[in-house]
């Protein structure tokens, strides 16, 4: 027997890959299917069976309203991705100007080159965000869609004053950032409702340790262009982080977009990092991102609770 | 009614479940029997189905029993459920019957 209860307990490791939410609703059923289907003395899952639980285990994941308490939607999802796009963007990159000019003291190409750079890098995250904030979603939107077009049409200027690796990650930048902020800000309830869901509590354990972290990734990358590299991988690496909340993969998900795009434009545009001094960039971020996810996680477990008891009083 | 056509496993299980409500066991041997052995569903695939499939309301929990400690959950088609498996039967006889006319007609000609 004890055979059989290893390949229970095998098969039980393989169905911690679902959500809570199938769990509770299937597990114990999935293990008897899985033990009845078992050859006589089997110990392991097989390669193939393993690979279709996992397999499954991703479309589940995958699929939208699974759990309407843990898992508001895909419309959710881009409410608050809304409010942390432009947060995160404004943080990695203030935290990277900030650092960049105290260690140097001074423009790195000039004033009027500075003053163009900051124009595109920092001034609009921090409009963008002080409009979500205010739970402006229209004039988020009319900003976004503005500075889309301004941000695209200056670094075509720019190309010529700041060199054209730059000037691409300024457009690409536009291009794919902006754009998601625009589909999150037009396809979703909006700021207001994704300030709502990321829990106060959390939103301001978040931006308090993101600040300090974002001045930190200024300190790891001292080159403008290590920045979108660094936020790509990141997002890359909190994707695979994130499996407890729907929310949070989805929201990850999508943030991977725009940098990982970025970062194509950026690395065929320019010259290749060295893997060392990108791993080191990345770690701040890292923190971030894991930050952004315990603090969505926790928001939806609370939620998901005070839904279960209201359907329980109604039970 | 412009619906997306059914994907083989999902036809089984639904032609499955035709015949009266079946557990989750029953439905994989069940499905391996109808394609003649062609489609052999696992636990990963059949459970992600059959989540989709109640989400969409094409089949329901029917009941539930204990079996040798184990969970057995029946599942069932629902009136939805038997509508879209009629219409993809109507859909799948009319591609079927207009493929061998054509067929009869290039064996005839040939």
């Amino acid at each position: 027997m004890s055979g059989g209860s290893a390949l229970e307990r095998r098969y039980g490791r393989l169905l911690s890959c679902y959500p809570a939410a199938h769990r509770r609703q299937h597990e114990q059923e999935m293990l008897g299917v899985l033990m009845t289907d078992a050859r006589p003395g089997q110990r392991r899952p097989g390669l193939a069976e393993s690979a279709d639980l996992i397999w499954g285990a991703l479309r589940v994941r995958l699929r939208p309203g699974l759990d309407s308490a843990a898992d508001p939607g895909w419309r959710d999802t881009l409410a608050v991705l809304s409010v942390v796009l432009p947060l995160t963007v404004l943080l990695v990159y203030a935290g990277s100007e900030a650092t960049a000019f105290s260690l140097t003291l001074e423009p790195p190409d000039g004033a009027g080159s500075l003053l163009l750079y900051l124009a595109a890098s920092l001034a609009v995250p921090l409009l963008l965000t002080a409009l979500v904030l205010l739970r402006l979603r229209r004039t988020a939107a009319l900003a976004t869609a503005g500075l889309m077009i301004a941000i695209t049409a200056a670094s075509l200027i720019q190309a010529g004053v700041i060199g054209l690796g730059n000037a691409l990650e300024a457009a690409a930048f536009a291009g794919f950032v902006l754009v998601l902020e625009l589909a999150a800000l037009l396809a979703s309830p909006g700021p207001r409702r994704g300030l709502q869901i990321l829990s106060r509590r959390y939103r301001m354990l978040v931006a308090a340790v993101a600040a300090a972290v974002g001045a930190a990734t200024g300190l790891s990358t001292p080159h403008p262009g290590w920045r979108l590299p660094a936020a790509a991988l990141v997002a890359t690496i909190a994707i695979g982080m994130a499996v407890a909340s729907p929310l949070s993969r989805r929201l990850l998900v999508l943030l991977a977009i725009p940098f990982c795009s970025t970062t194509l434009v950026f690395v065929l545009s320019s010259q290749l990092p060295a893997p060392v001094s990108g791993a080191v960039a990345c770690l701040p971020s890292v923190v971030i991102s894991c930050l952004v996810i315990v603090a969505i996680r926790r928001s939806a477990r609370t939620q998901a609770a005070a839904t279960a008891e209201d359907s329980a009083e109604r039970d | 009614m412009n619906e997306r056509s059914l994907q083989e496993p999902t036809f089984l299980i639904l032609t499955a479940l035709a015949a009266g409500a079946q557990h989750g066991y029953g439905i994989m041997t069940d499905v391996a029997q109808i394609s003649g052995g062609r489609v052999r569903l696992r636990a990963g695939t059949l459970y992600a189905a059959l989540d989709r499939l109640t989400a969409e309301q094409l089949i329901e929990v029917d009941h539930e029993e204990i079996v040798d400690t184990r969970l057995r959950r029946y599942y069932r088609l629902t009136p939805p459920g038997a509508q879209r498996l009629a219409a993809e039967v109507e859909r799948l006889r009319a591609n079927a019957s207009v493929a061998a006319r054509r067929l009869a007609l290039l064996t005839g000609t040939a």
